[in-house]
C-alpha cells in the first residue's frame, strides 16, 4: 500500500513526458525537413513592400502580393523584380481600402478587401477584370474552379460552415463541418482544398486541425499542442479570443499539410508543422527565420513567408533529408 | 469636450523636443522647420493601429476632414512605436517602422510632418492608443481625444477649426 503514491507519481511523470518538448511525432514517418532561402523581396531601404498581406504565385514563377499600407496589388518576376503595381486607396474598381487575401487560378487573381465586401478579379497583368459580389466578410477562401469558390464567413453565428459560391456570388451549397455552436470567432478556420472535394481546416483559436469530406464529415482530426483554452478578452459588447493557436495552412504538391503555429508554439509565429494529408500524422517541424502571419506554397513547392514585419517577403526551398528530394526552382 | 490642464503643455513640449528623432522622408525639411512649435493639432498614431485597417482608416478619415489650411500649416503627427529592445533589434525595428510610415504617408498624401518616437519617452503624456491633441491658440488648455472620436466630438472639433478660420488663425 505504501508504494501506491510512488506508482502514481511515476505514472504522472510518464504521462507528462509525452507532452513535454512539443508535439509527439509518429516516429516511423518522421521526416527531417529543412528550408533554404532562395529569394528575398523588399529591403528596409527600398519602396518595394510596406506591409504585404496576401500572396500567390503562378506556374511561371511570377509572384503576386497585396500590400495593405499602400493599398496595392504588386507583381514580381521570378528574380524578385517588381514588374507591376496596381491600385490605390478608394472604393472604385481596382481600388482598395485594406487589400488582404489573394488567390491565383487559371490566369486570374482574386483579391479580398477587409474593408469592402466582395472579391475583385484581376488578370496576370494586374488589369481589373471584374467583381464577385459577396455580402458577408470573408475570413478565408479558395478558388476551386472558374465557377466555384469556397468561402469561410467571418460572422457572428455561422462560423462553422463553408459556402460554395459561383462566380456571381450566388450560393451553390454549404458544407457544415461542425454542428455545435461556439462563442464568437472560436470556430474560425483557415482552409485548404484537398482536390477531391474535401477540405483541410485549421482552427485559429482552437488546437484542432481537421480533414473533412465534401459533406463536412470529419475524416481525421489532429491536435498538436495540447492547448485546452485560449485567453479571451471583453472588447465593447463582445468577448474575443486574444491568443492564436494556428495561423495558416498550406499544401504541397505531394499532399502534405503545413500549419503555421501561433502563440502556443515554441517559436511563436515561426514553427511550421508538417502533417501527412491522408492520415493527419505529424511528419516533422521546421522553424522560419522570422515571424510570419501566413505561409504559402506554390505549385513548385516553394514556401513563402514574411520577414521584417511585412517589409520583406522570403521564398524558401523545402528540403526533405530522408527522401533526399530536391525541388528545382 | 474633454480638456486637460496647462501643466500638460509644459510636460509635453520638452518631451516632444527630445524624442522627435525620425522626421519622415516624404516631408520636405523646410516644411518641418516651418512647423516647429507652431502646430496646434497633433495626431498621436499608435503603432498597433497599423494592424487594424479600420482603426487606421478612422484616423485618415479625420485627417481628410481637417480644413486644408489648418492641416498644412498647423498640424503635425507623431508615430508612436514601442520601446526598443536591448539586443540590437532596436535599430532594425526603427528602420522597419520608419519605412512603413513612409509608405503610409505617401499612399495617403499626408502633407504635414510626421515624427517617430518611442513609447518610453511619450507614454506619460500621450496615454494609450491613438489620440488627437488640440492646442487652441491663446488658450492655456490642451484638448485630448481618443480615436475613434464620437460623432459629437467630431462636430465640436470641426466647429473649433471653423472658428480658427473665421478668426484668421490658419
Amino acid at each position: 500500500m505504501r508504494k501506491k503514491p510512488l506508482w502514481i507519481v511515476c505514472g504522472v511523470l510518464w504521462f507528462l513526458s509525452l507532452r513535454v518538448g512539443g508535439p509527439a511525432f509518429e516516429k516511423e514517418e518522421a521526416v527531417p525537413i529543412r528550408i533554404k532561402e532562395v529569394l528575398s523581396i523588399g529591403s528596409l531601404e527600398d519602396d518595394t513592400l510596406f506591409q504585404w498581406v496576401g500572396i500567390a504565385a503562378d506556374r511561371e514563377g511570377f509572384i503576386y502580393v497585396t500590400d495593405a499600407l499602400d493599398y496595392s496589388l504588386k507583381k514580381f518576376d521570378p528574380d524578385g523584380r517588381m514588374v507591376g503595381k496596381q491600385g490605390q486607396k478608394g472604393q472604385g474598381p481596382g481600388e482598395f481600402q485594406a487589400p488582404r487575401l489573394l488567390e491565383f487560378h487559371e490566369g486570374r487573381l482574386y483579391v479580398t478587401d477587409q474593408s469592402r465586401p466582395g472579391i475583385q478579379i484581376f488578370d496576370c497583368d494586374l488589369n481589373y477584370r471584374g467583381h464577385i459580389p459577396v455580402l458577408f466578410p470573408i475570413s478565408s477562401f479558395k478558388v476551386l474552379d472558374v465557377n466555384r469558390i469556397a468561402v469561410v464567413k467571418l460572422e457572428m453565428k455561422t462560423g462553422c460552415e463553408i459556402e460554395i459560391l459561383n462566380n456571381k456570388g450566388e450560393e451553390l451549397r454549404r458544407v457544415r463541418f461542425q454542428t455545435k455552436q461556439s462563442p464568437f470567432l472560436m470556430d474560425l478556420v483557415d482552409l485548404a482544398a484537398d482536390g477531391r472535394g474535401g477540405y483541410f481546416l485549421v482552427y485559429i483559436f482552437r488546437d484542432q486541425i481537421v480533414h473533412v469530406d465534401e459533406t463536412g464529415a470529419i475524416l481525421w482530426a489532429q491536435s498538436l499542442l495540447g492547448v485546452k483554452k485560449v485567453k479571451r478578452k471583453k472588447m465593447s459588447e463582445m468577448t474575443l479570443p486574444t491568443e492564436v493557436v494556428y495561423k495558416d495552412i498550406a499544401l504541397d504538391s505531394e499532399g502534405r499539410i503545413y500549419v503555421l503555429g501561433g502563440h502556443f508554439s515554441k517559436n511563436s509565429s515561426r514553427d511550421v508543422y508538417v502533417l501527412n494529408g491522408e492520415t493527419g500524422r505529424l511528419l516533422g517541424t521546421f522553424t522560419l527565420p522570422d515571424t510570419s502571419h501566413c505561409i504559402h506554397i506554390d505549385e513548385r513547392d516553394h514556401l513563402f513567408a514574411r520577414a521584417n514585419d511585412g517589409v520583406t517577403l522570403k521564398m524558401f526551398k523545402l528540403l526533405f533529408s530522408k527522401e533526399r528530394r530536391e525541388y528545382v526552382r | 469636450m474633454r480638456g486637460s490642464s496647462i501643466g500638460q503643455i509644459f510636460l509635453f513640449l520638452p518631451v516632444l523636443s527630445v524624442f522627435l528623432v525620425f522626421p519622415i522622408d516624404s516631408i520636405p525639411s523646410d516644411a518641418v522647420e516651418k512647423h516647429e512649435l507652431s502646430f496646434h493639432v497633433l495626431l498621436v498614431i499608435d503603432v498597433s493601429d497599423f494592424s487594424c485597417p479600420s482603426c487606421l482608416e478612422l484616423i485618415v478619415d479625420f485627417v481628410r476632414d481637417i480644413p486644408s489650411s489648418i492641416r498644412k500649416m498647423r498640424t503635425a503627427a507623431v508615430w508612436r512605436v514601442y520601446s526598443p529592445e536591448e539586443n540590437g533589434e532596436s535599430d532594425l525595428k526603427s528602420r522597419i517602422w520608419h519605412k512603413k510610415m513612409r509608405g503610409f504617408a505617401a499612399a495617403n498624401a499626408i502633407d504635414f510632418p510626421i515624427w517617430m518616437i518611442s513609447e518610453s519617452g511619450s507614454e506619460a503624456c500621450f496615454g494609450d492608443g491613438s489620440r488627437l491633441l488640440i492646442f487652441p491658440p491663446r488658450s492655456g488648455t490642451v484638448l485630448s481625444f481618443s480615436f475613434p472620436l464620437t460623432f459629437e466630438e467630431r462636430i465640436n472639433v470641426q466647429s473649433l477649426f471653423d472658428e480658427w478660420i473665421q478668426e484668421g488663425f490658419h
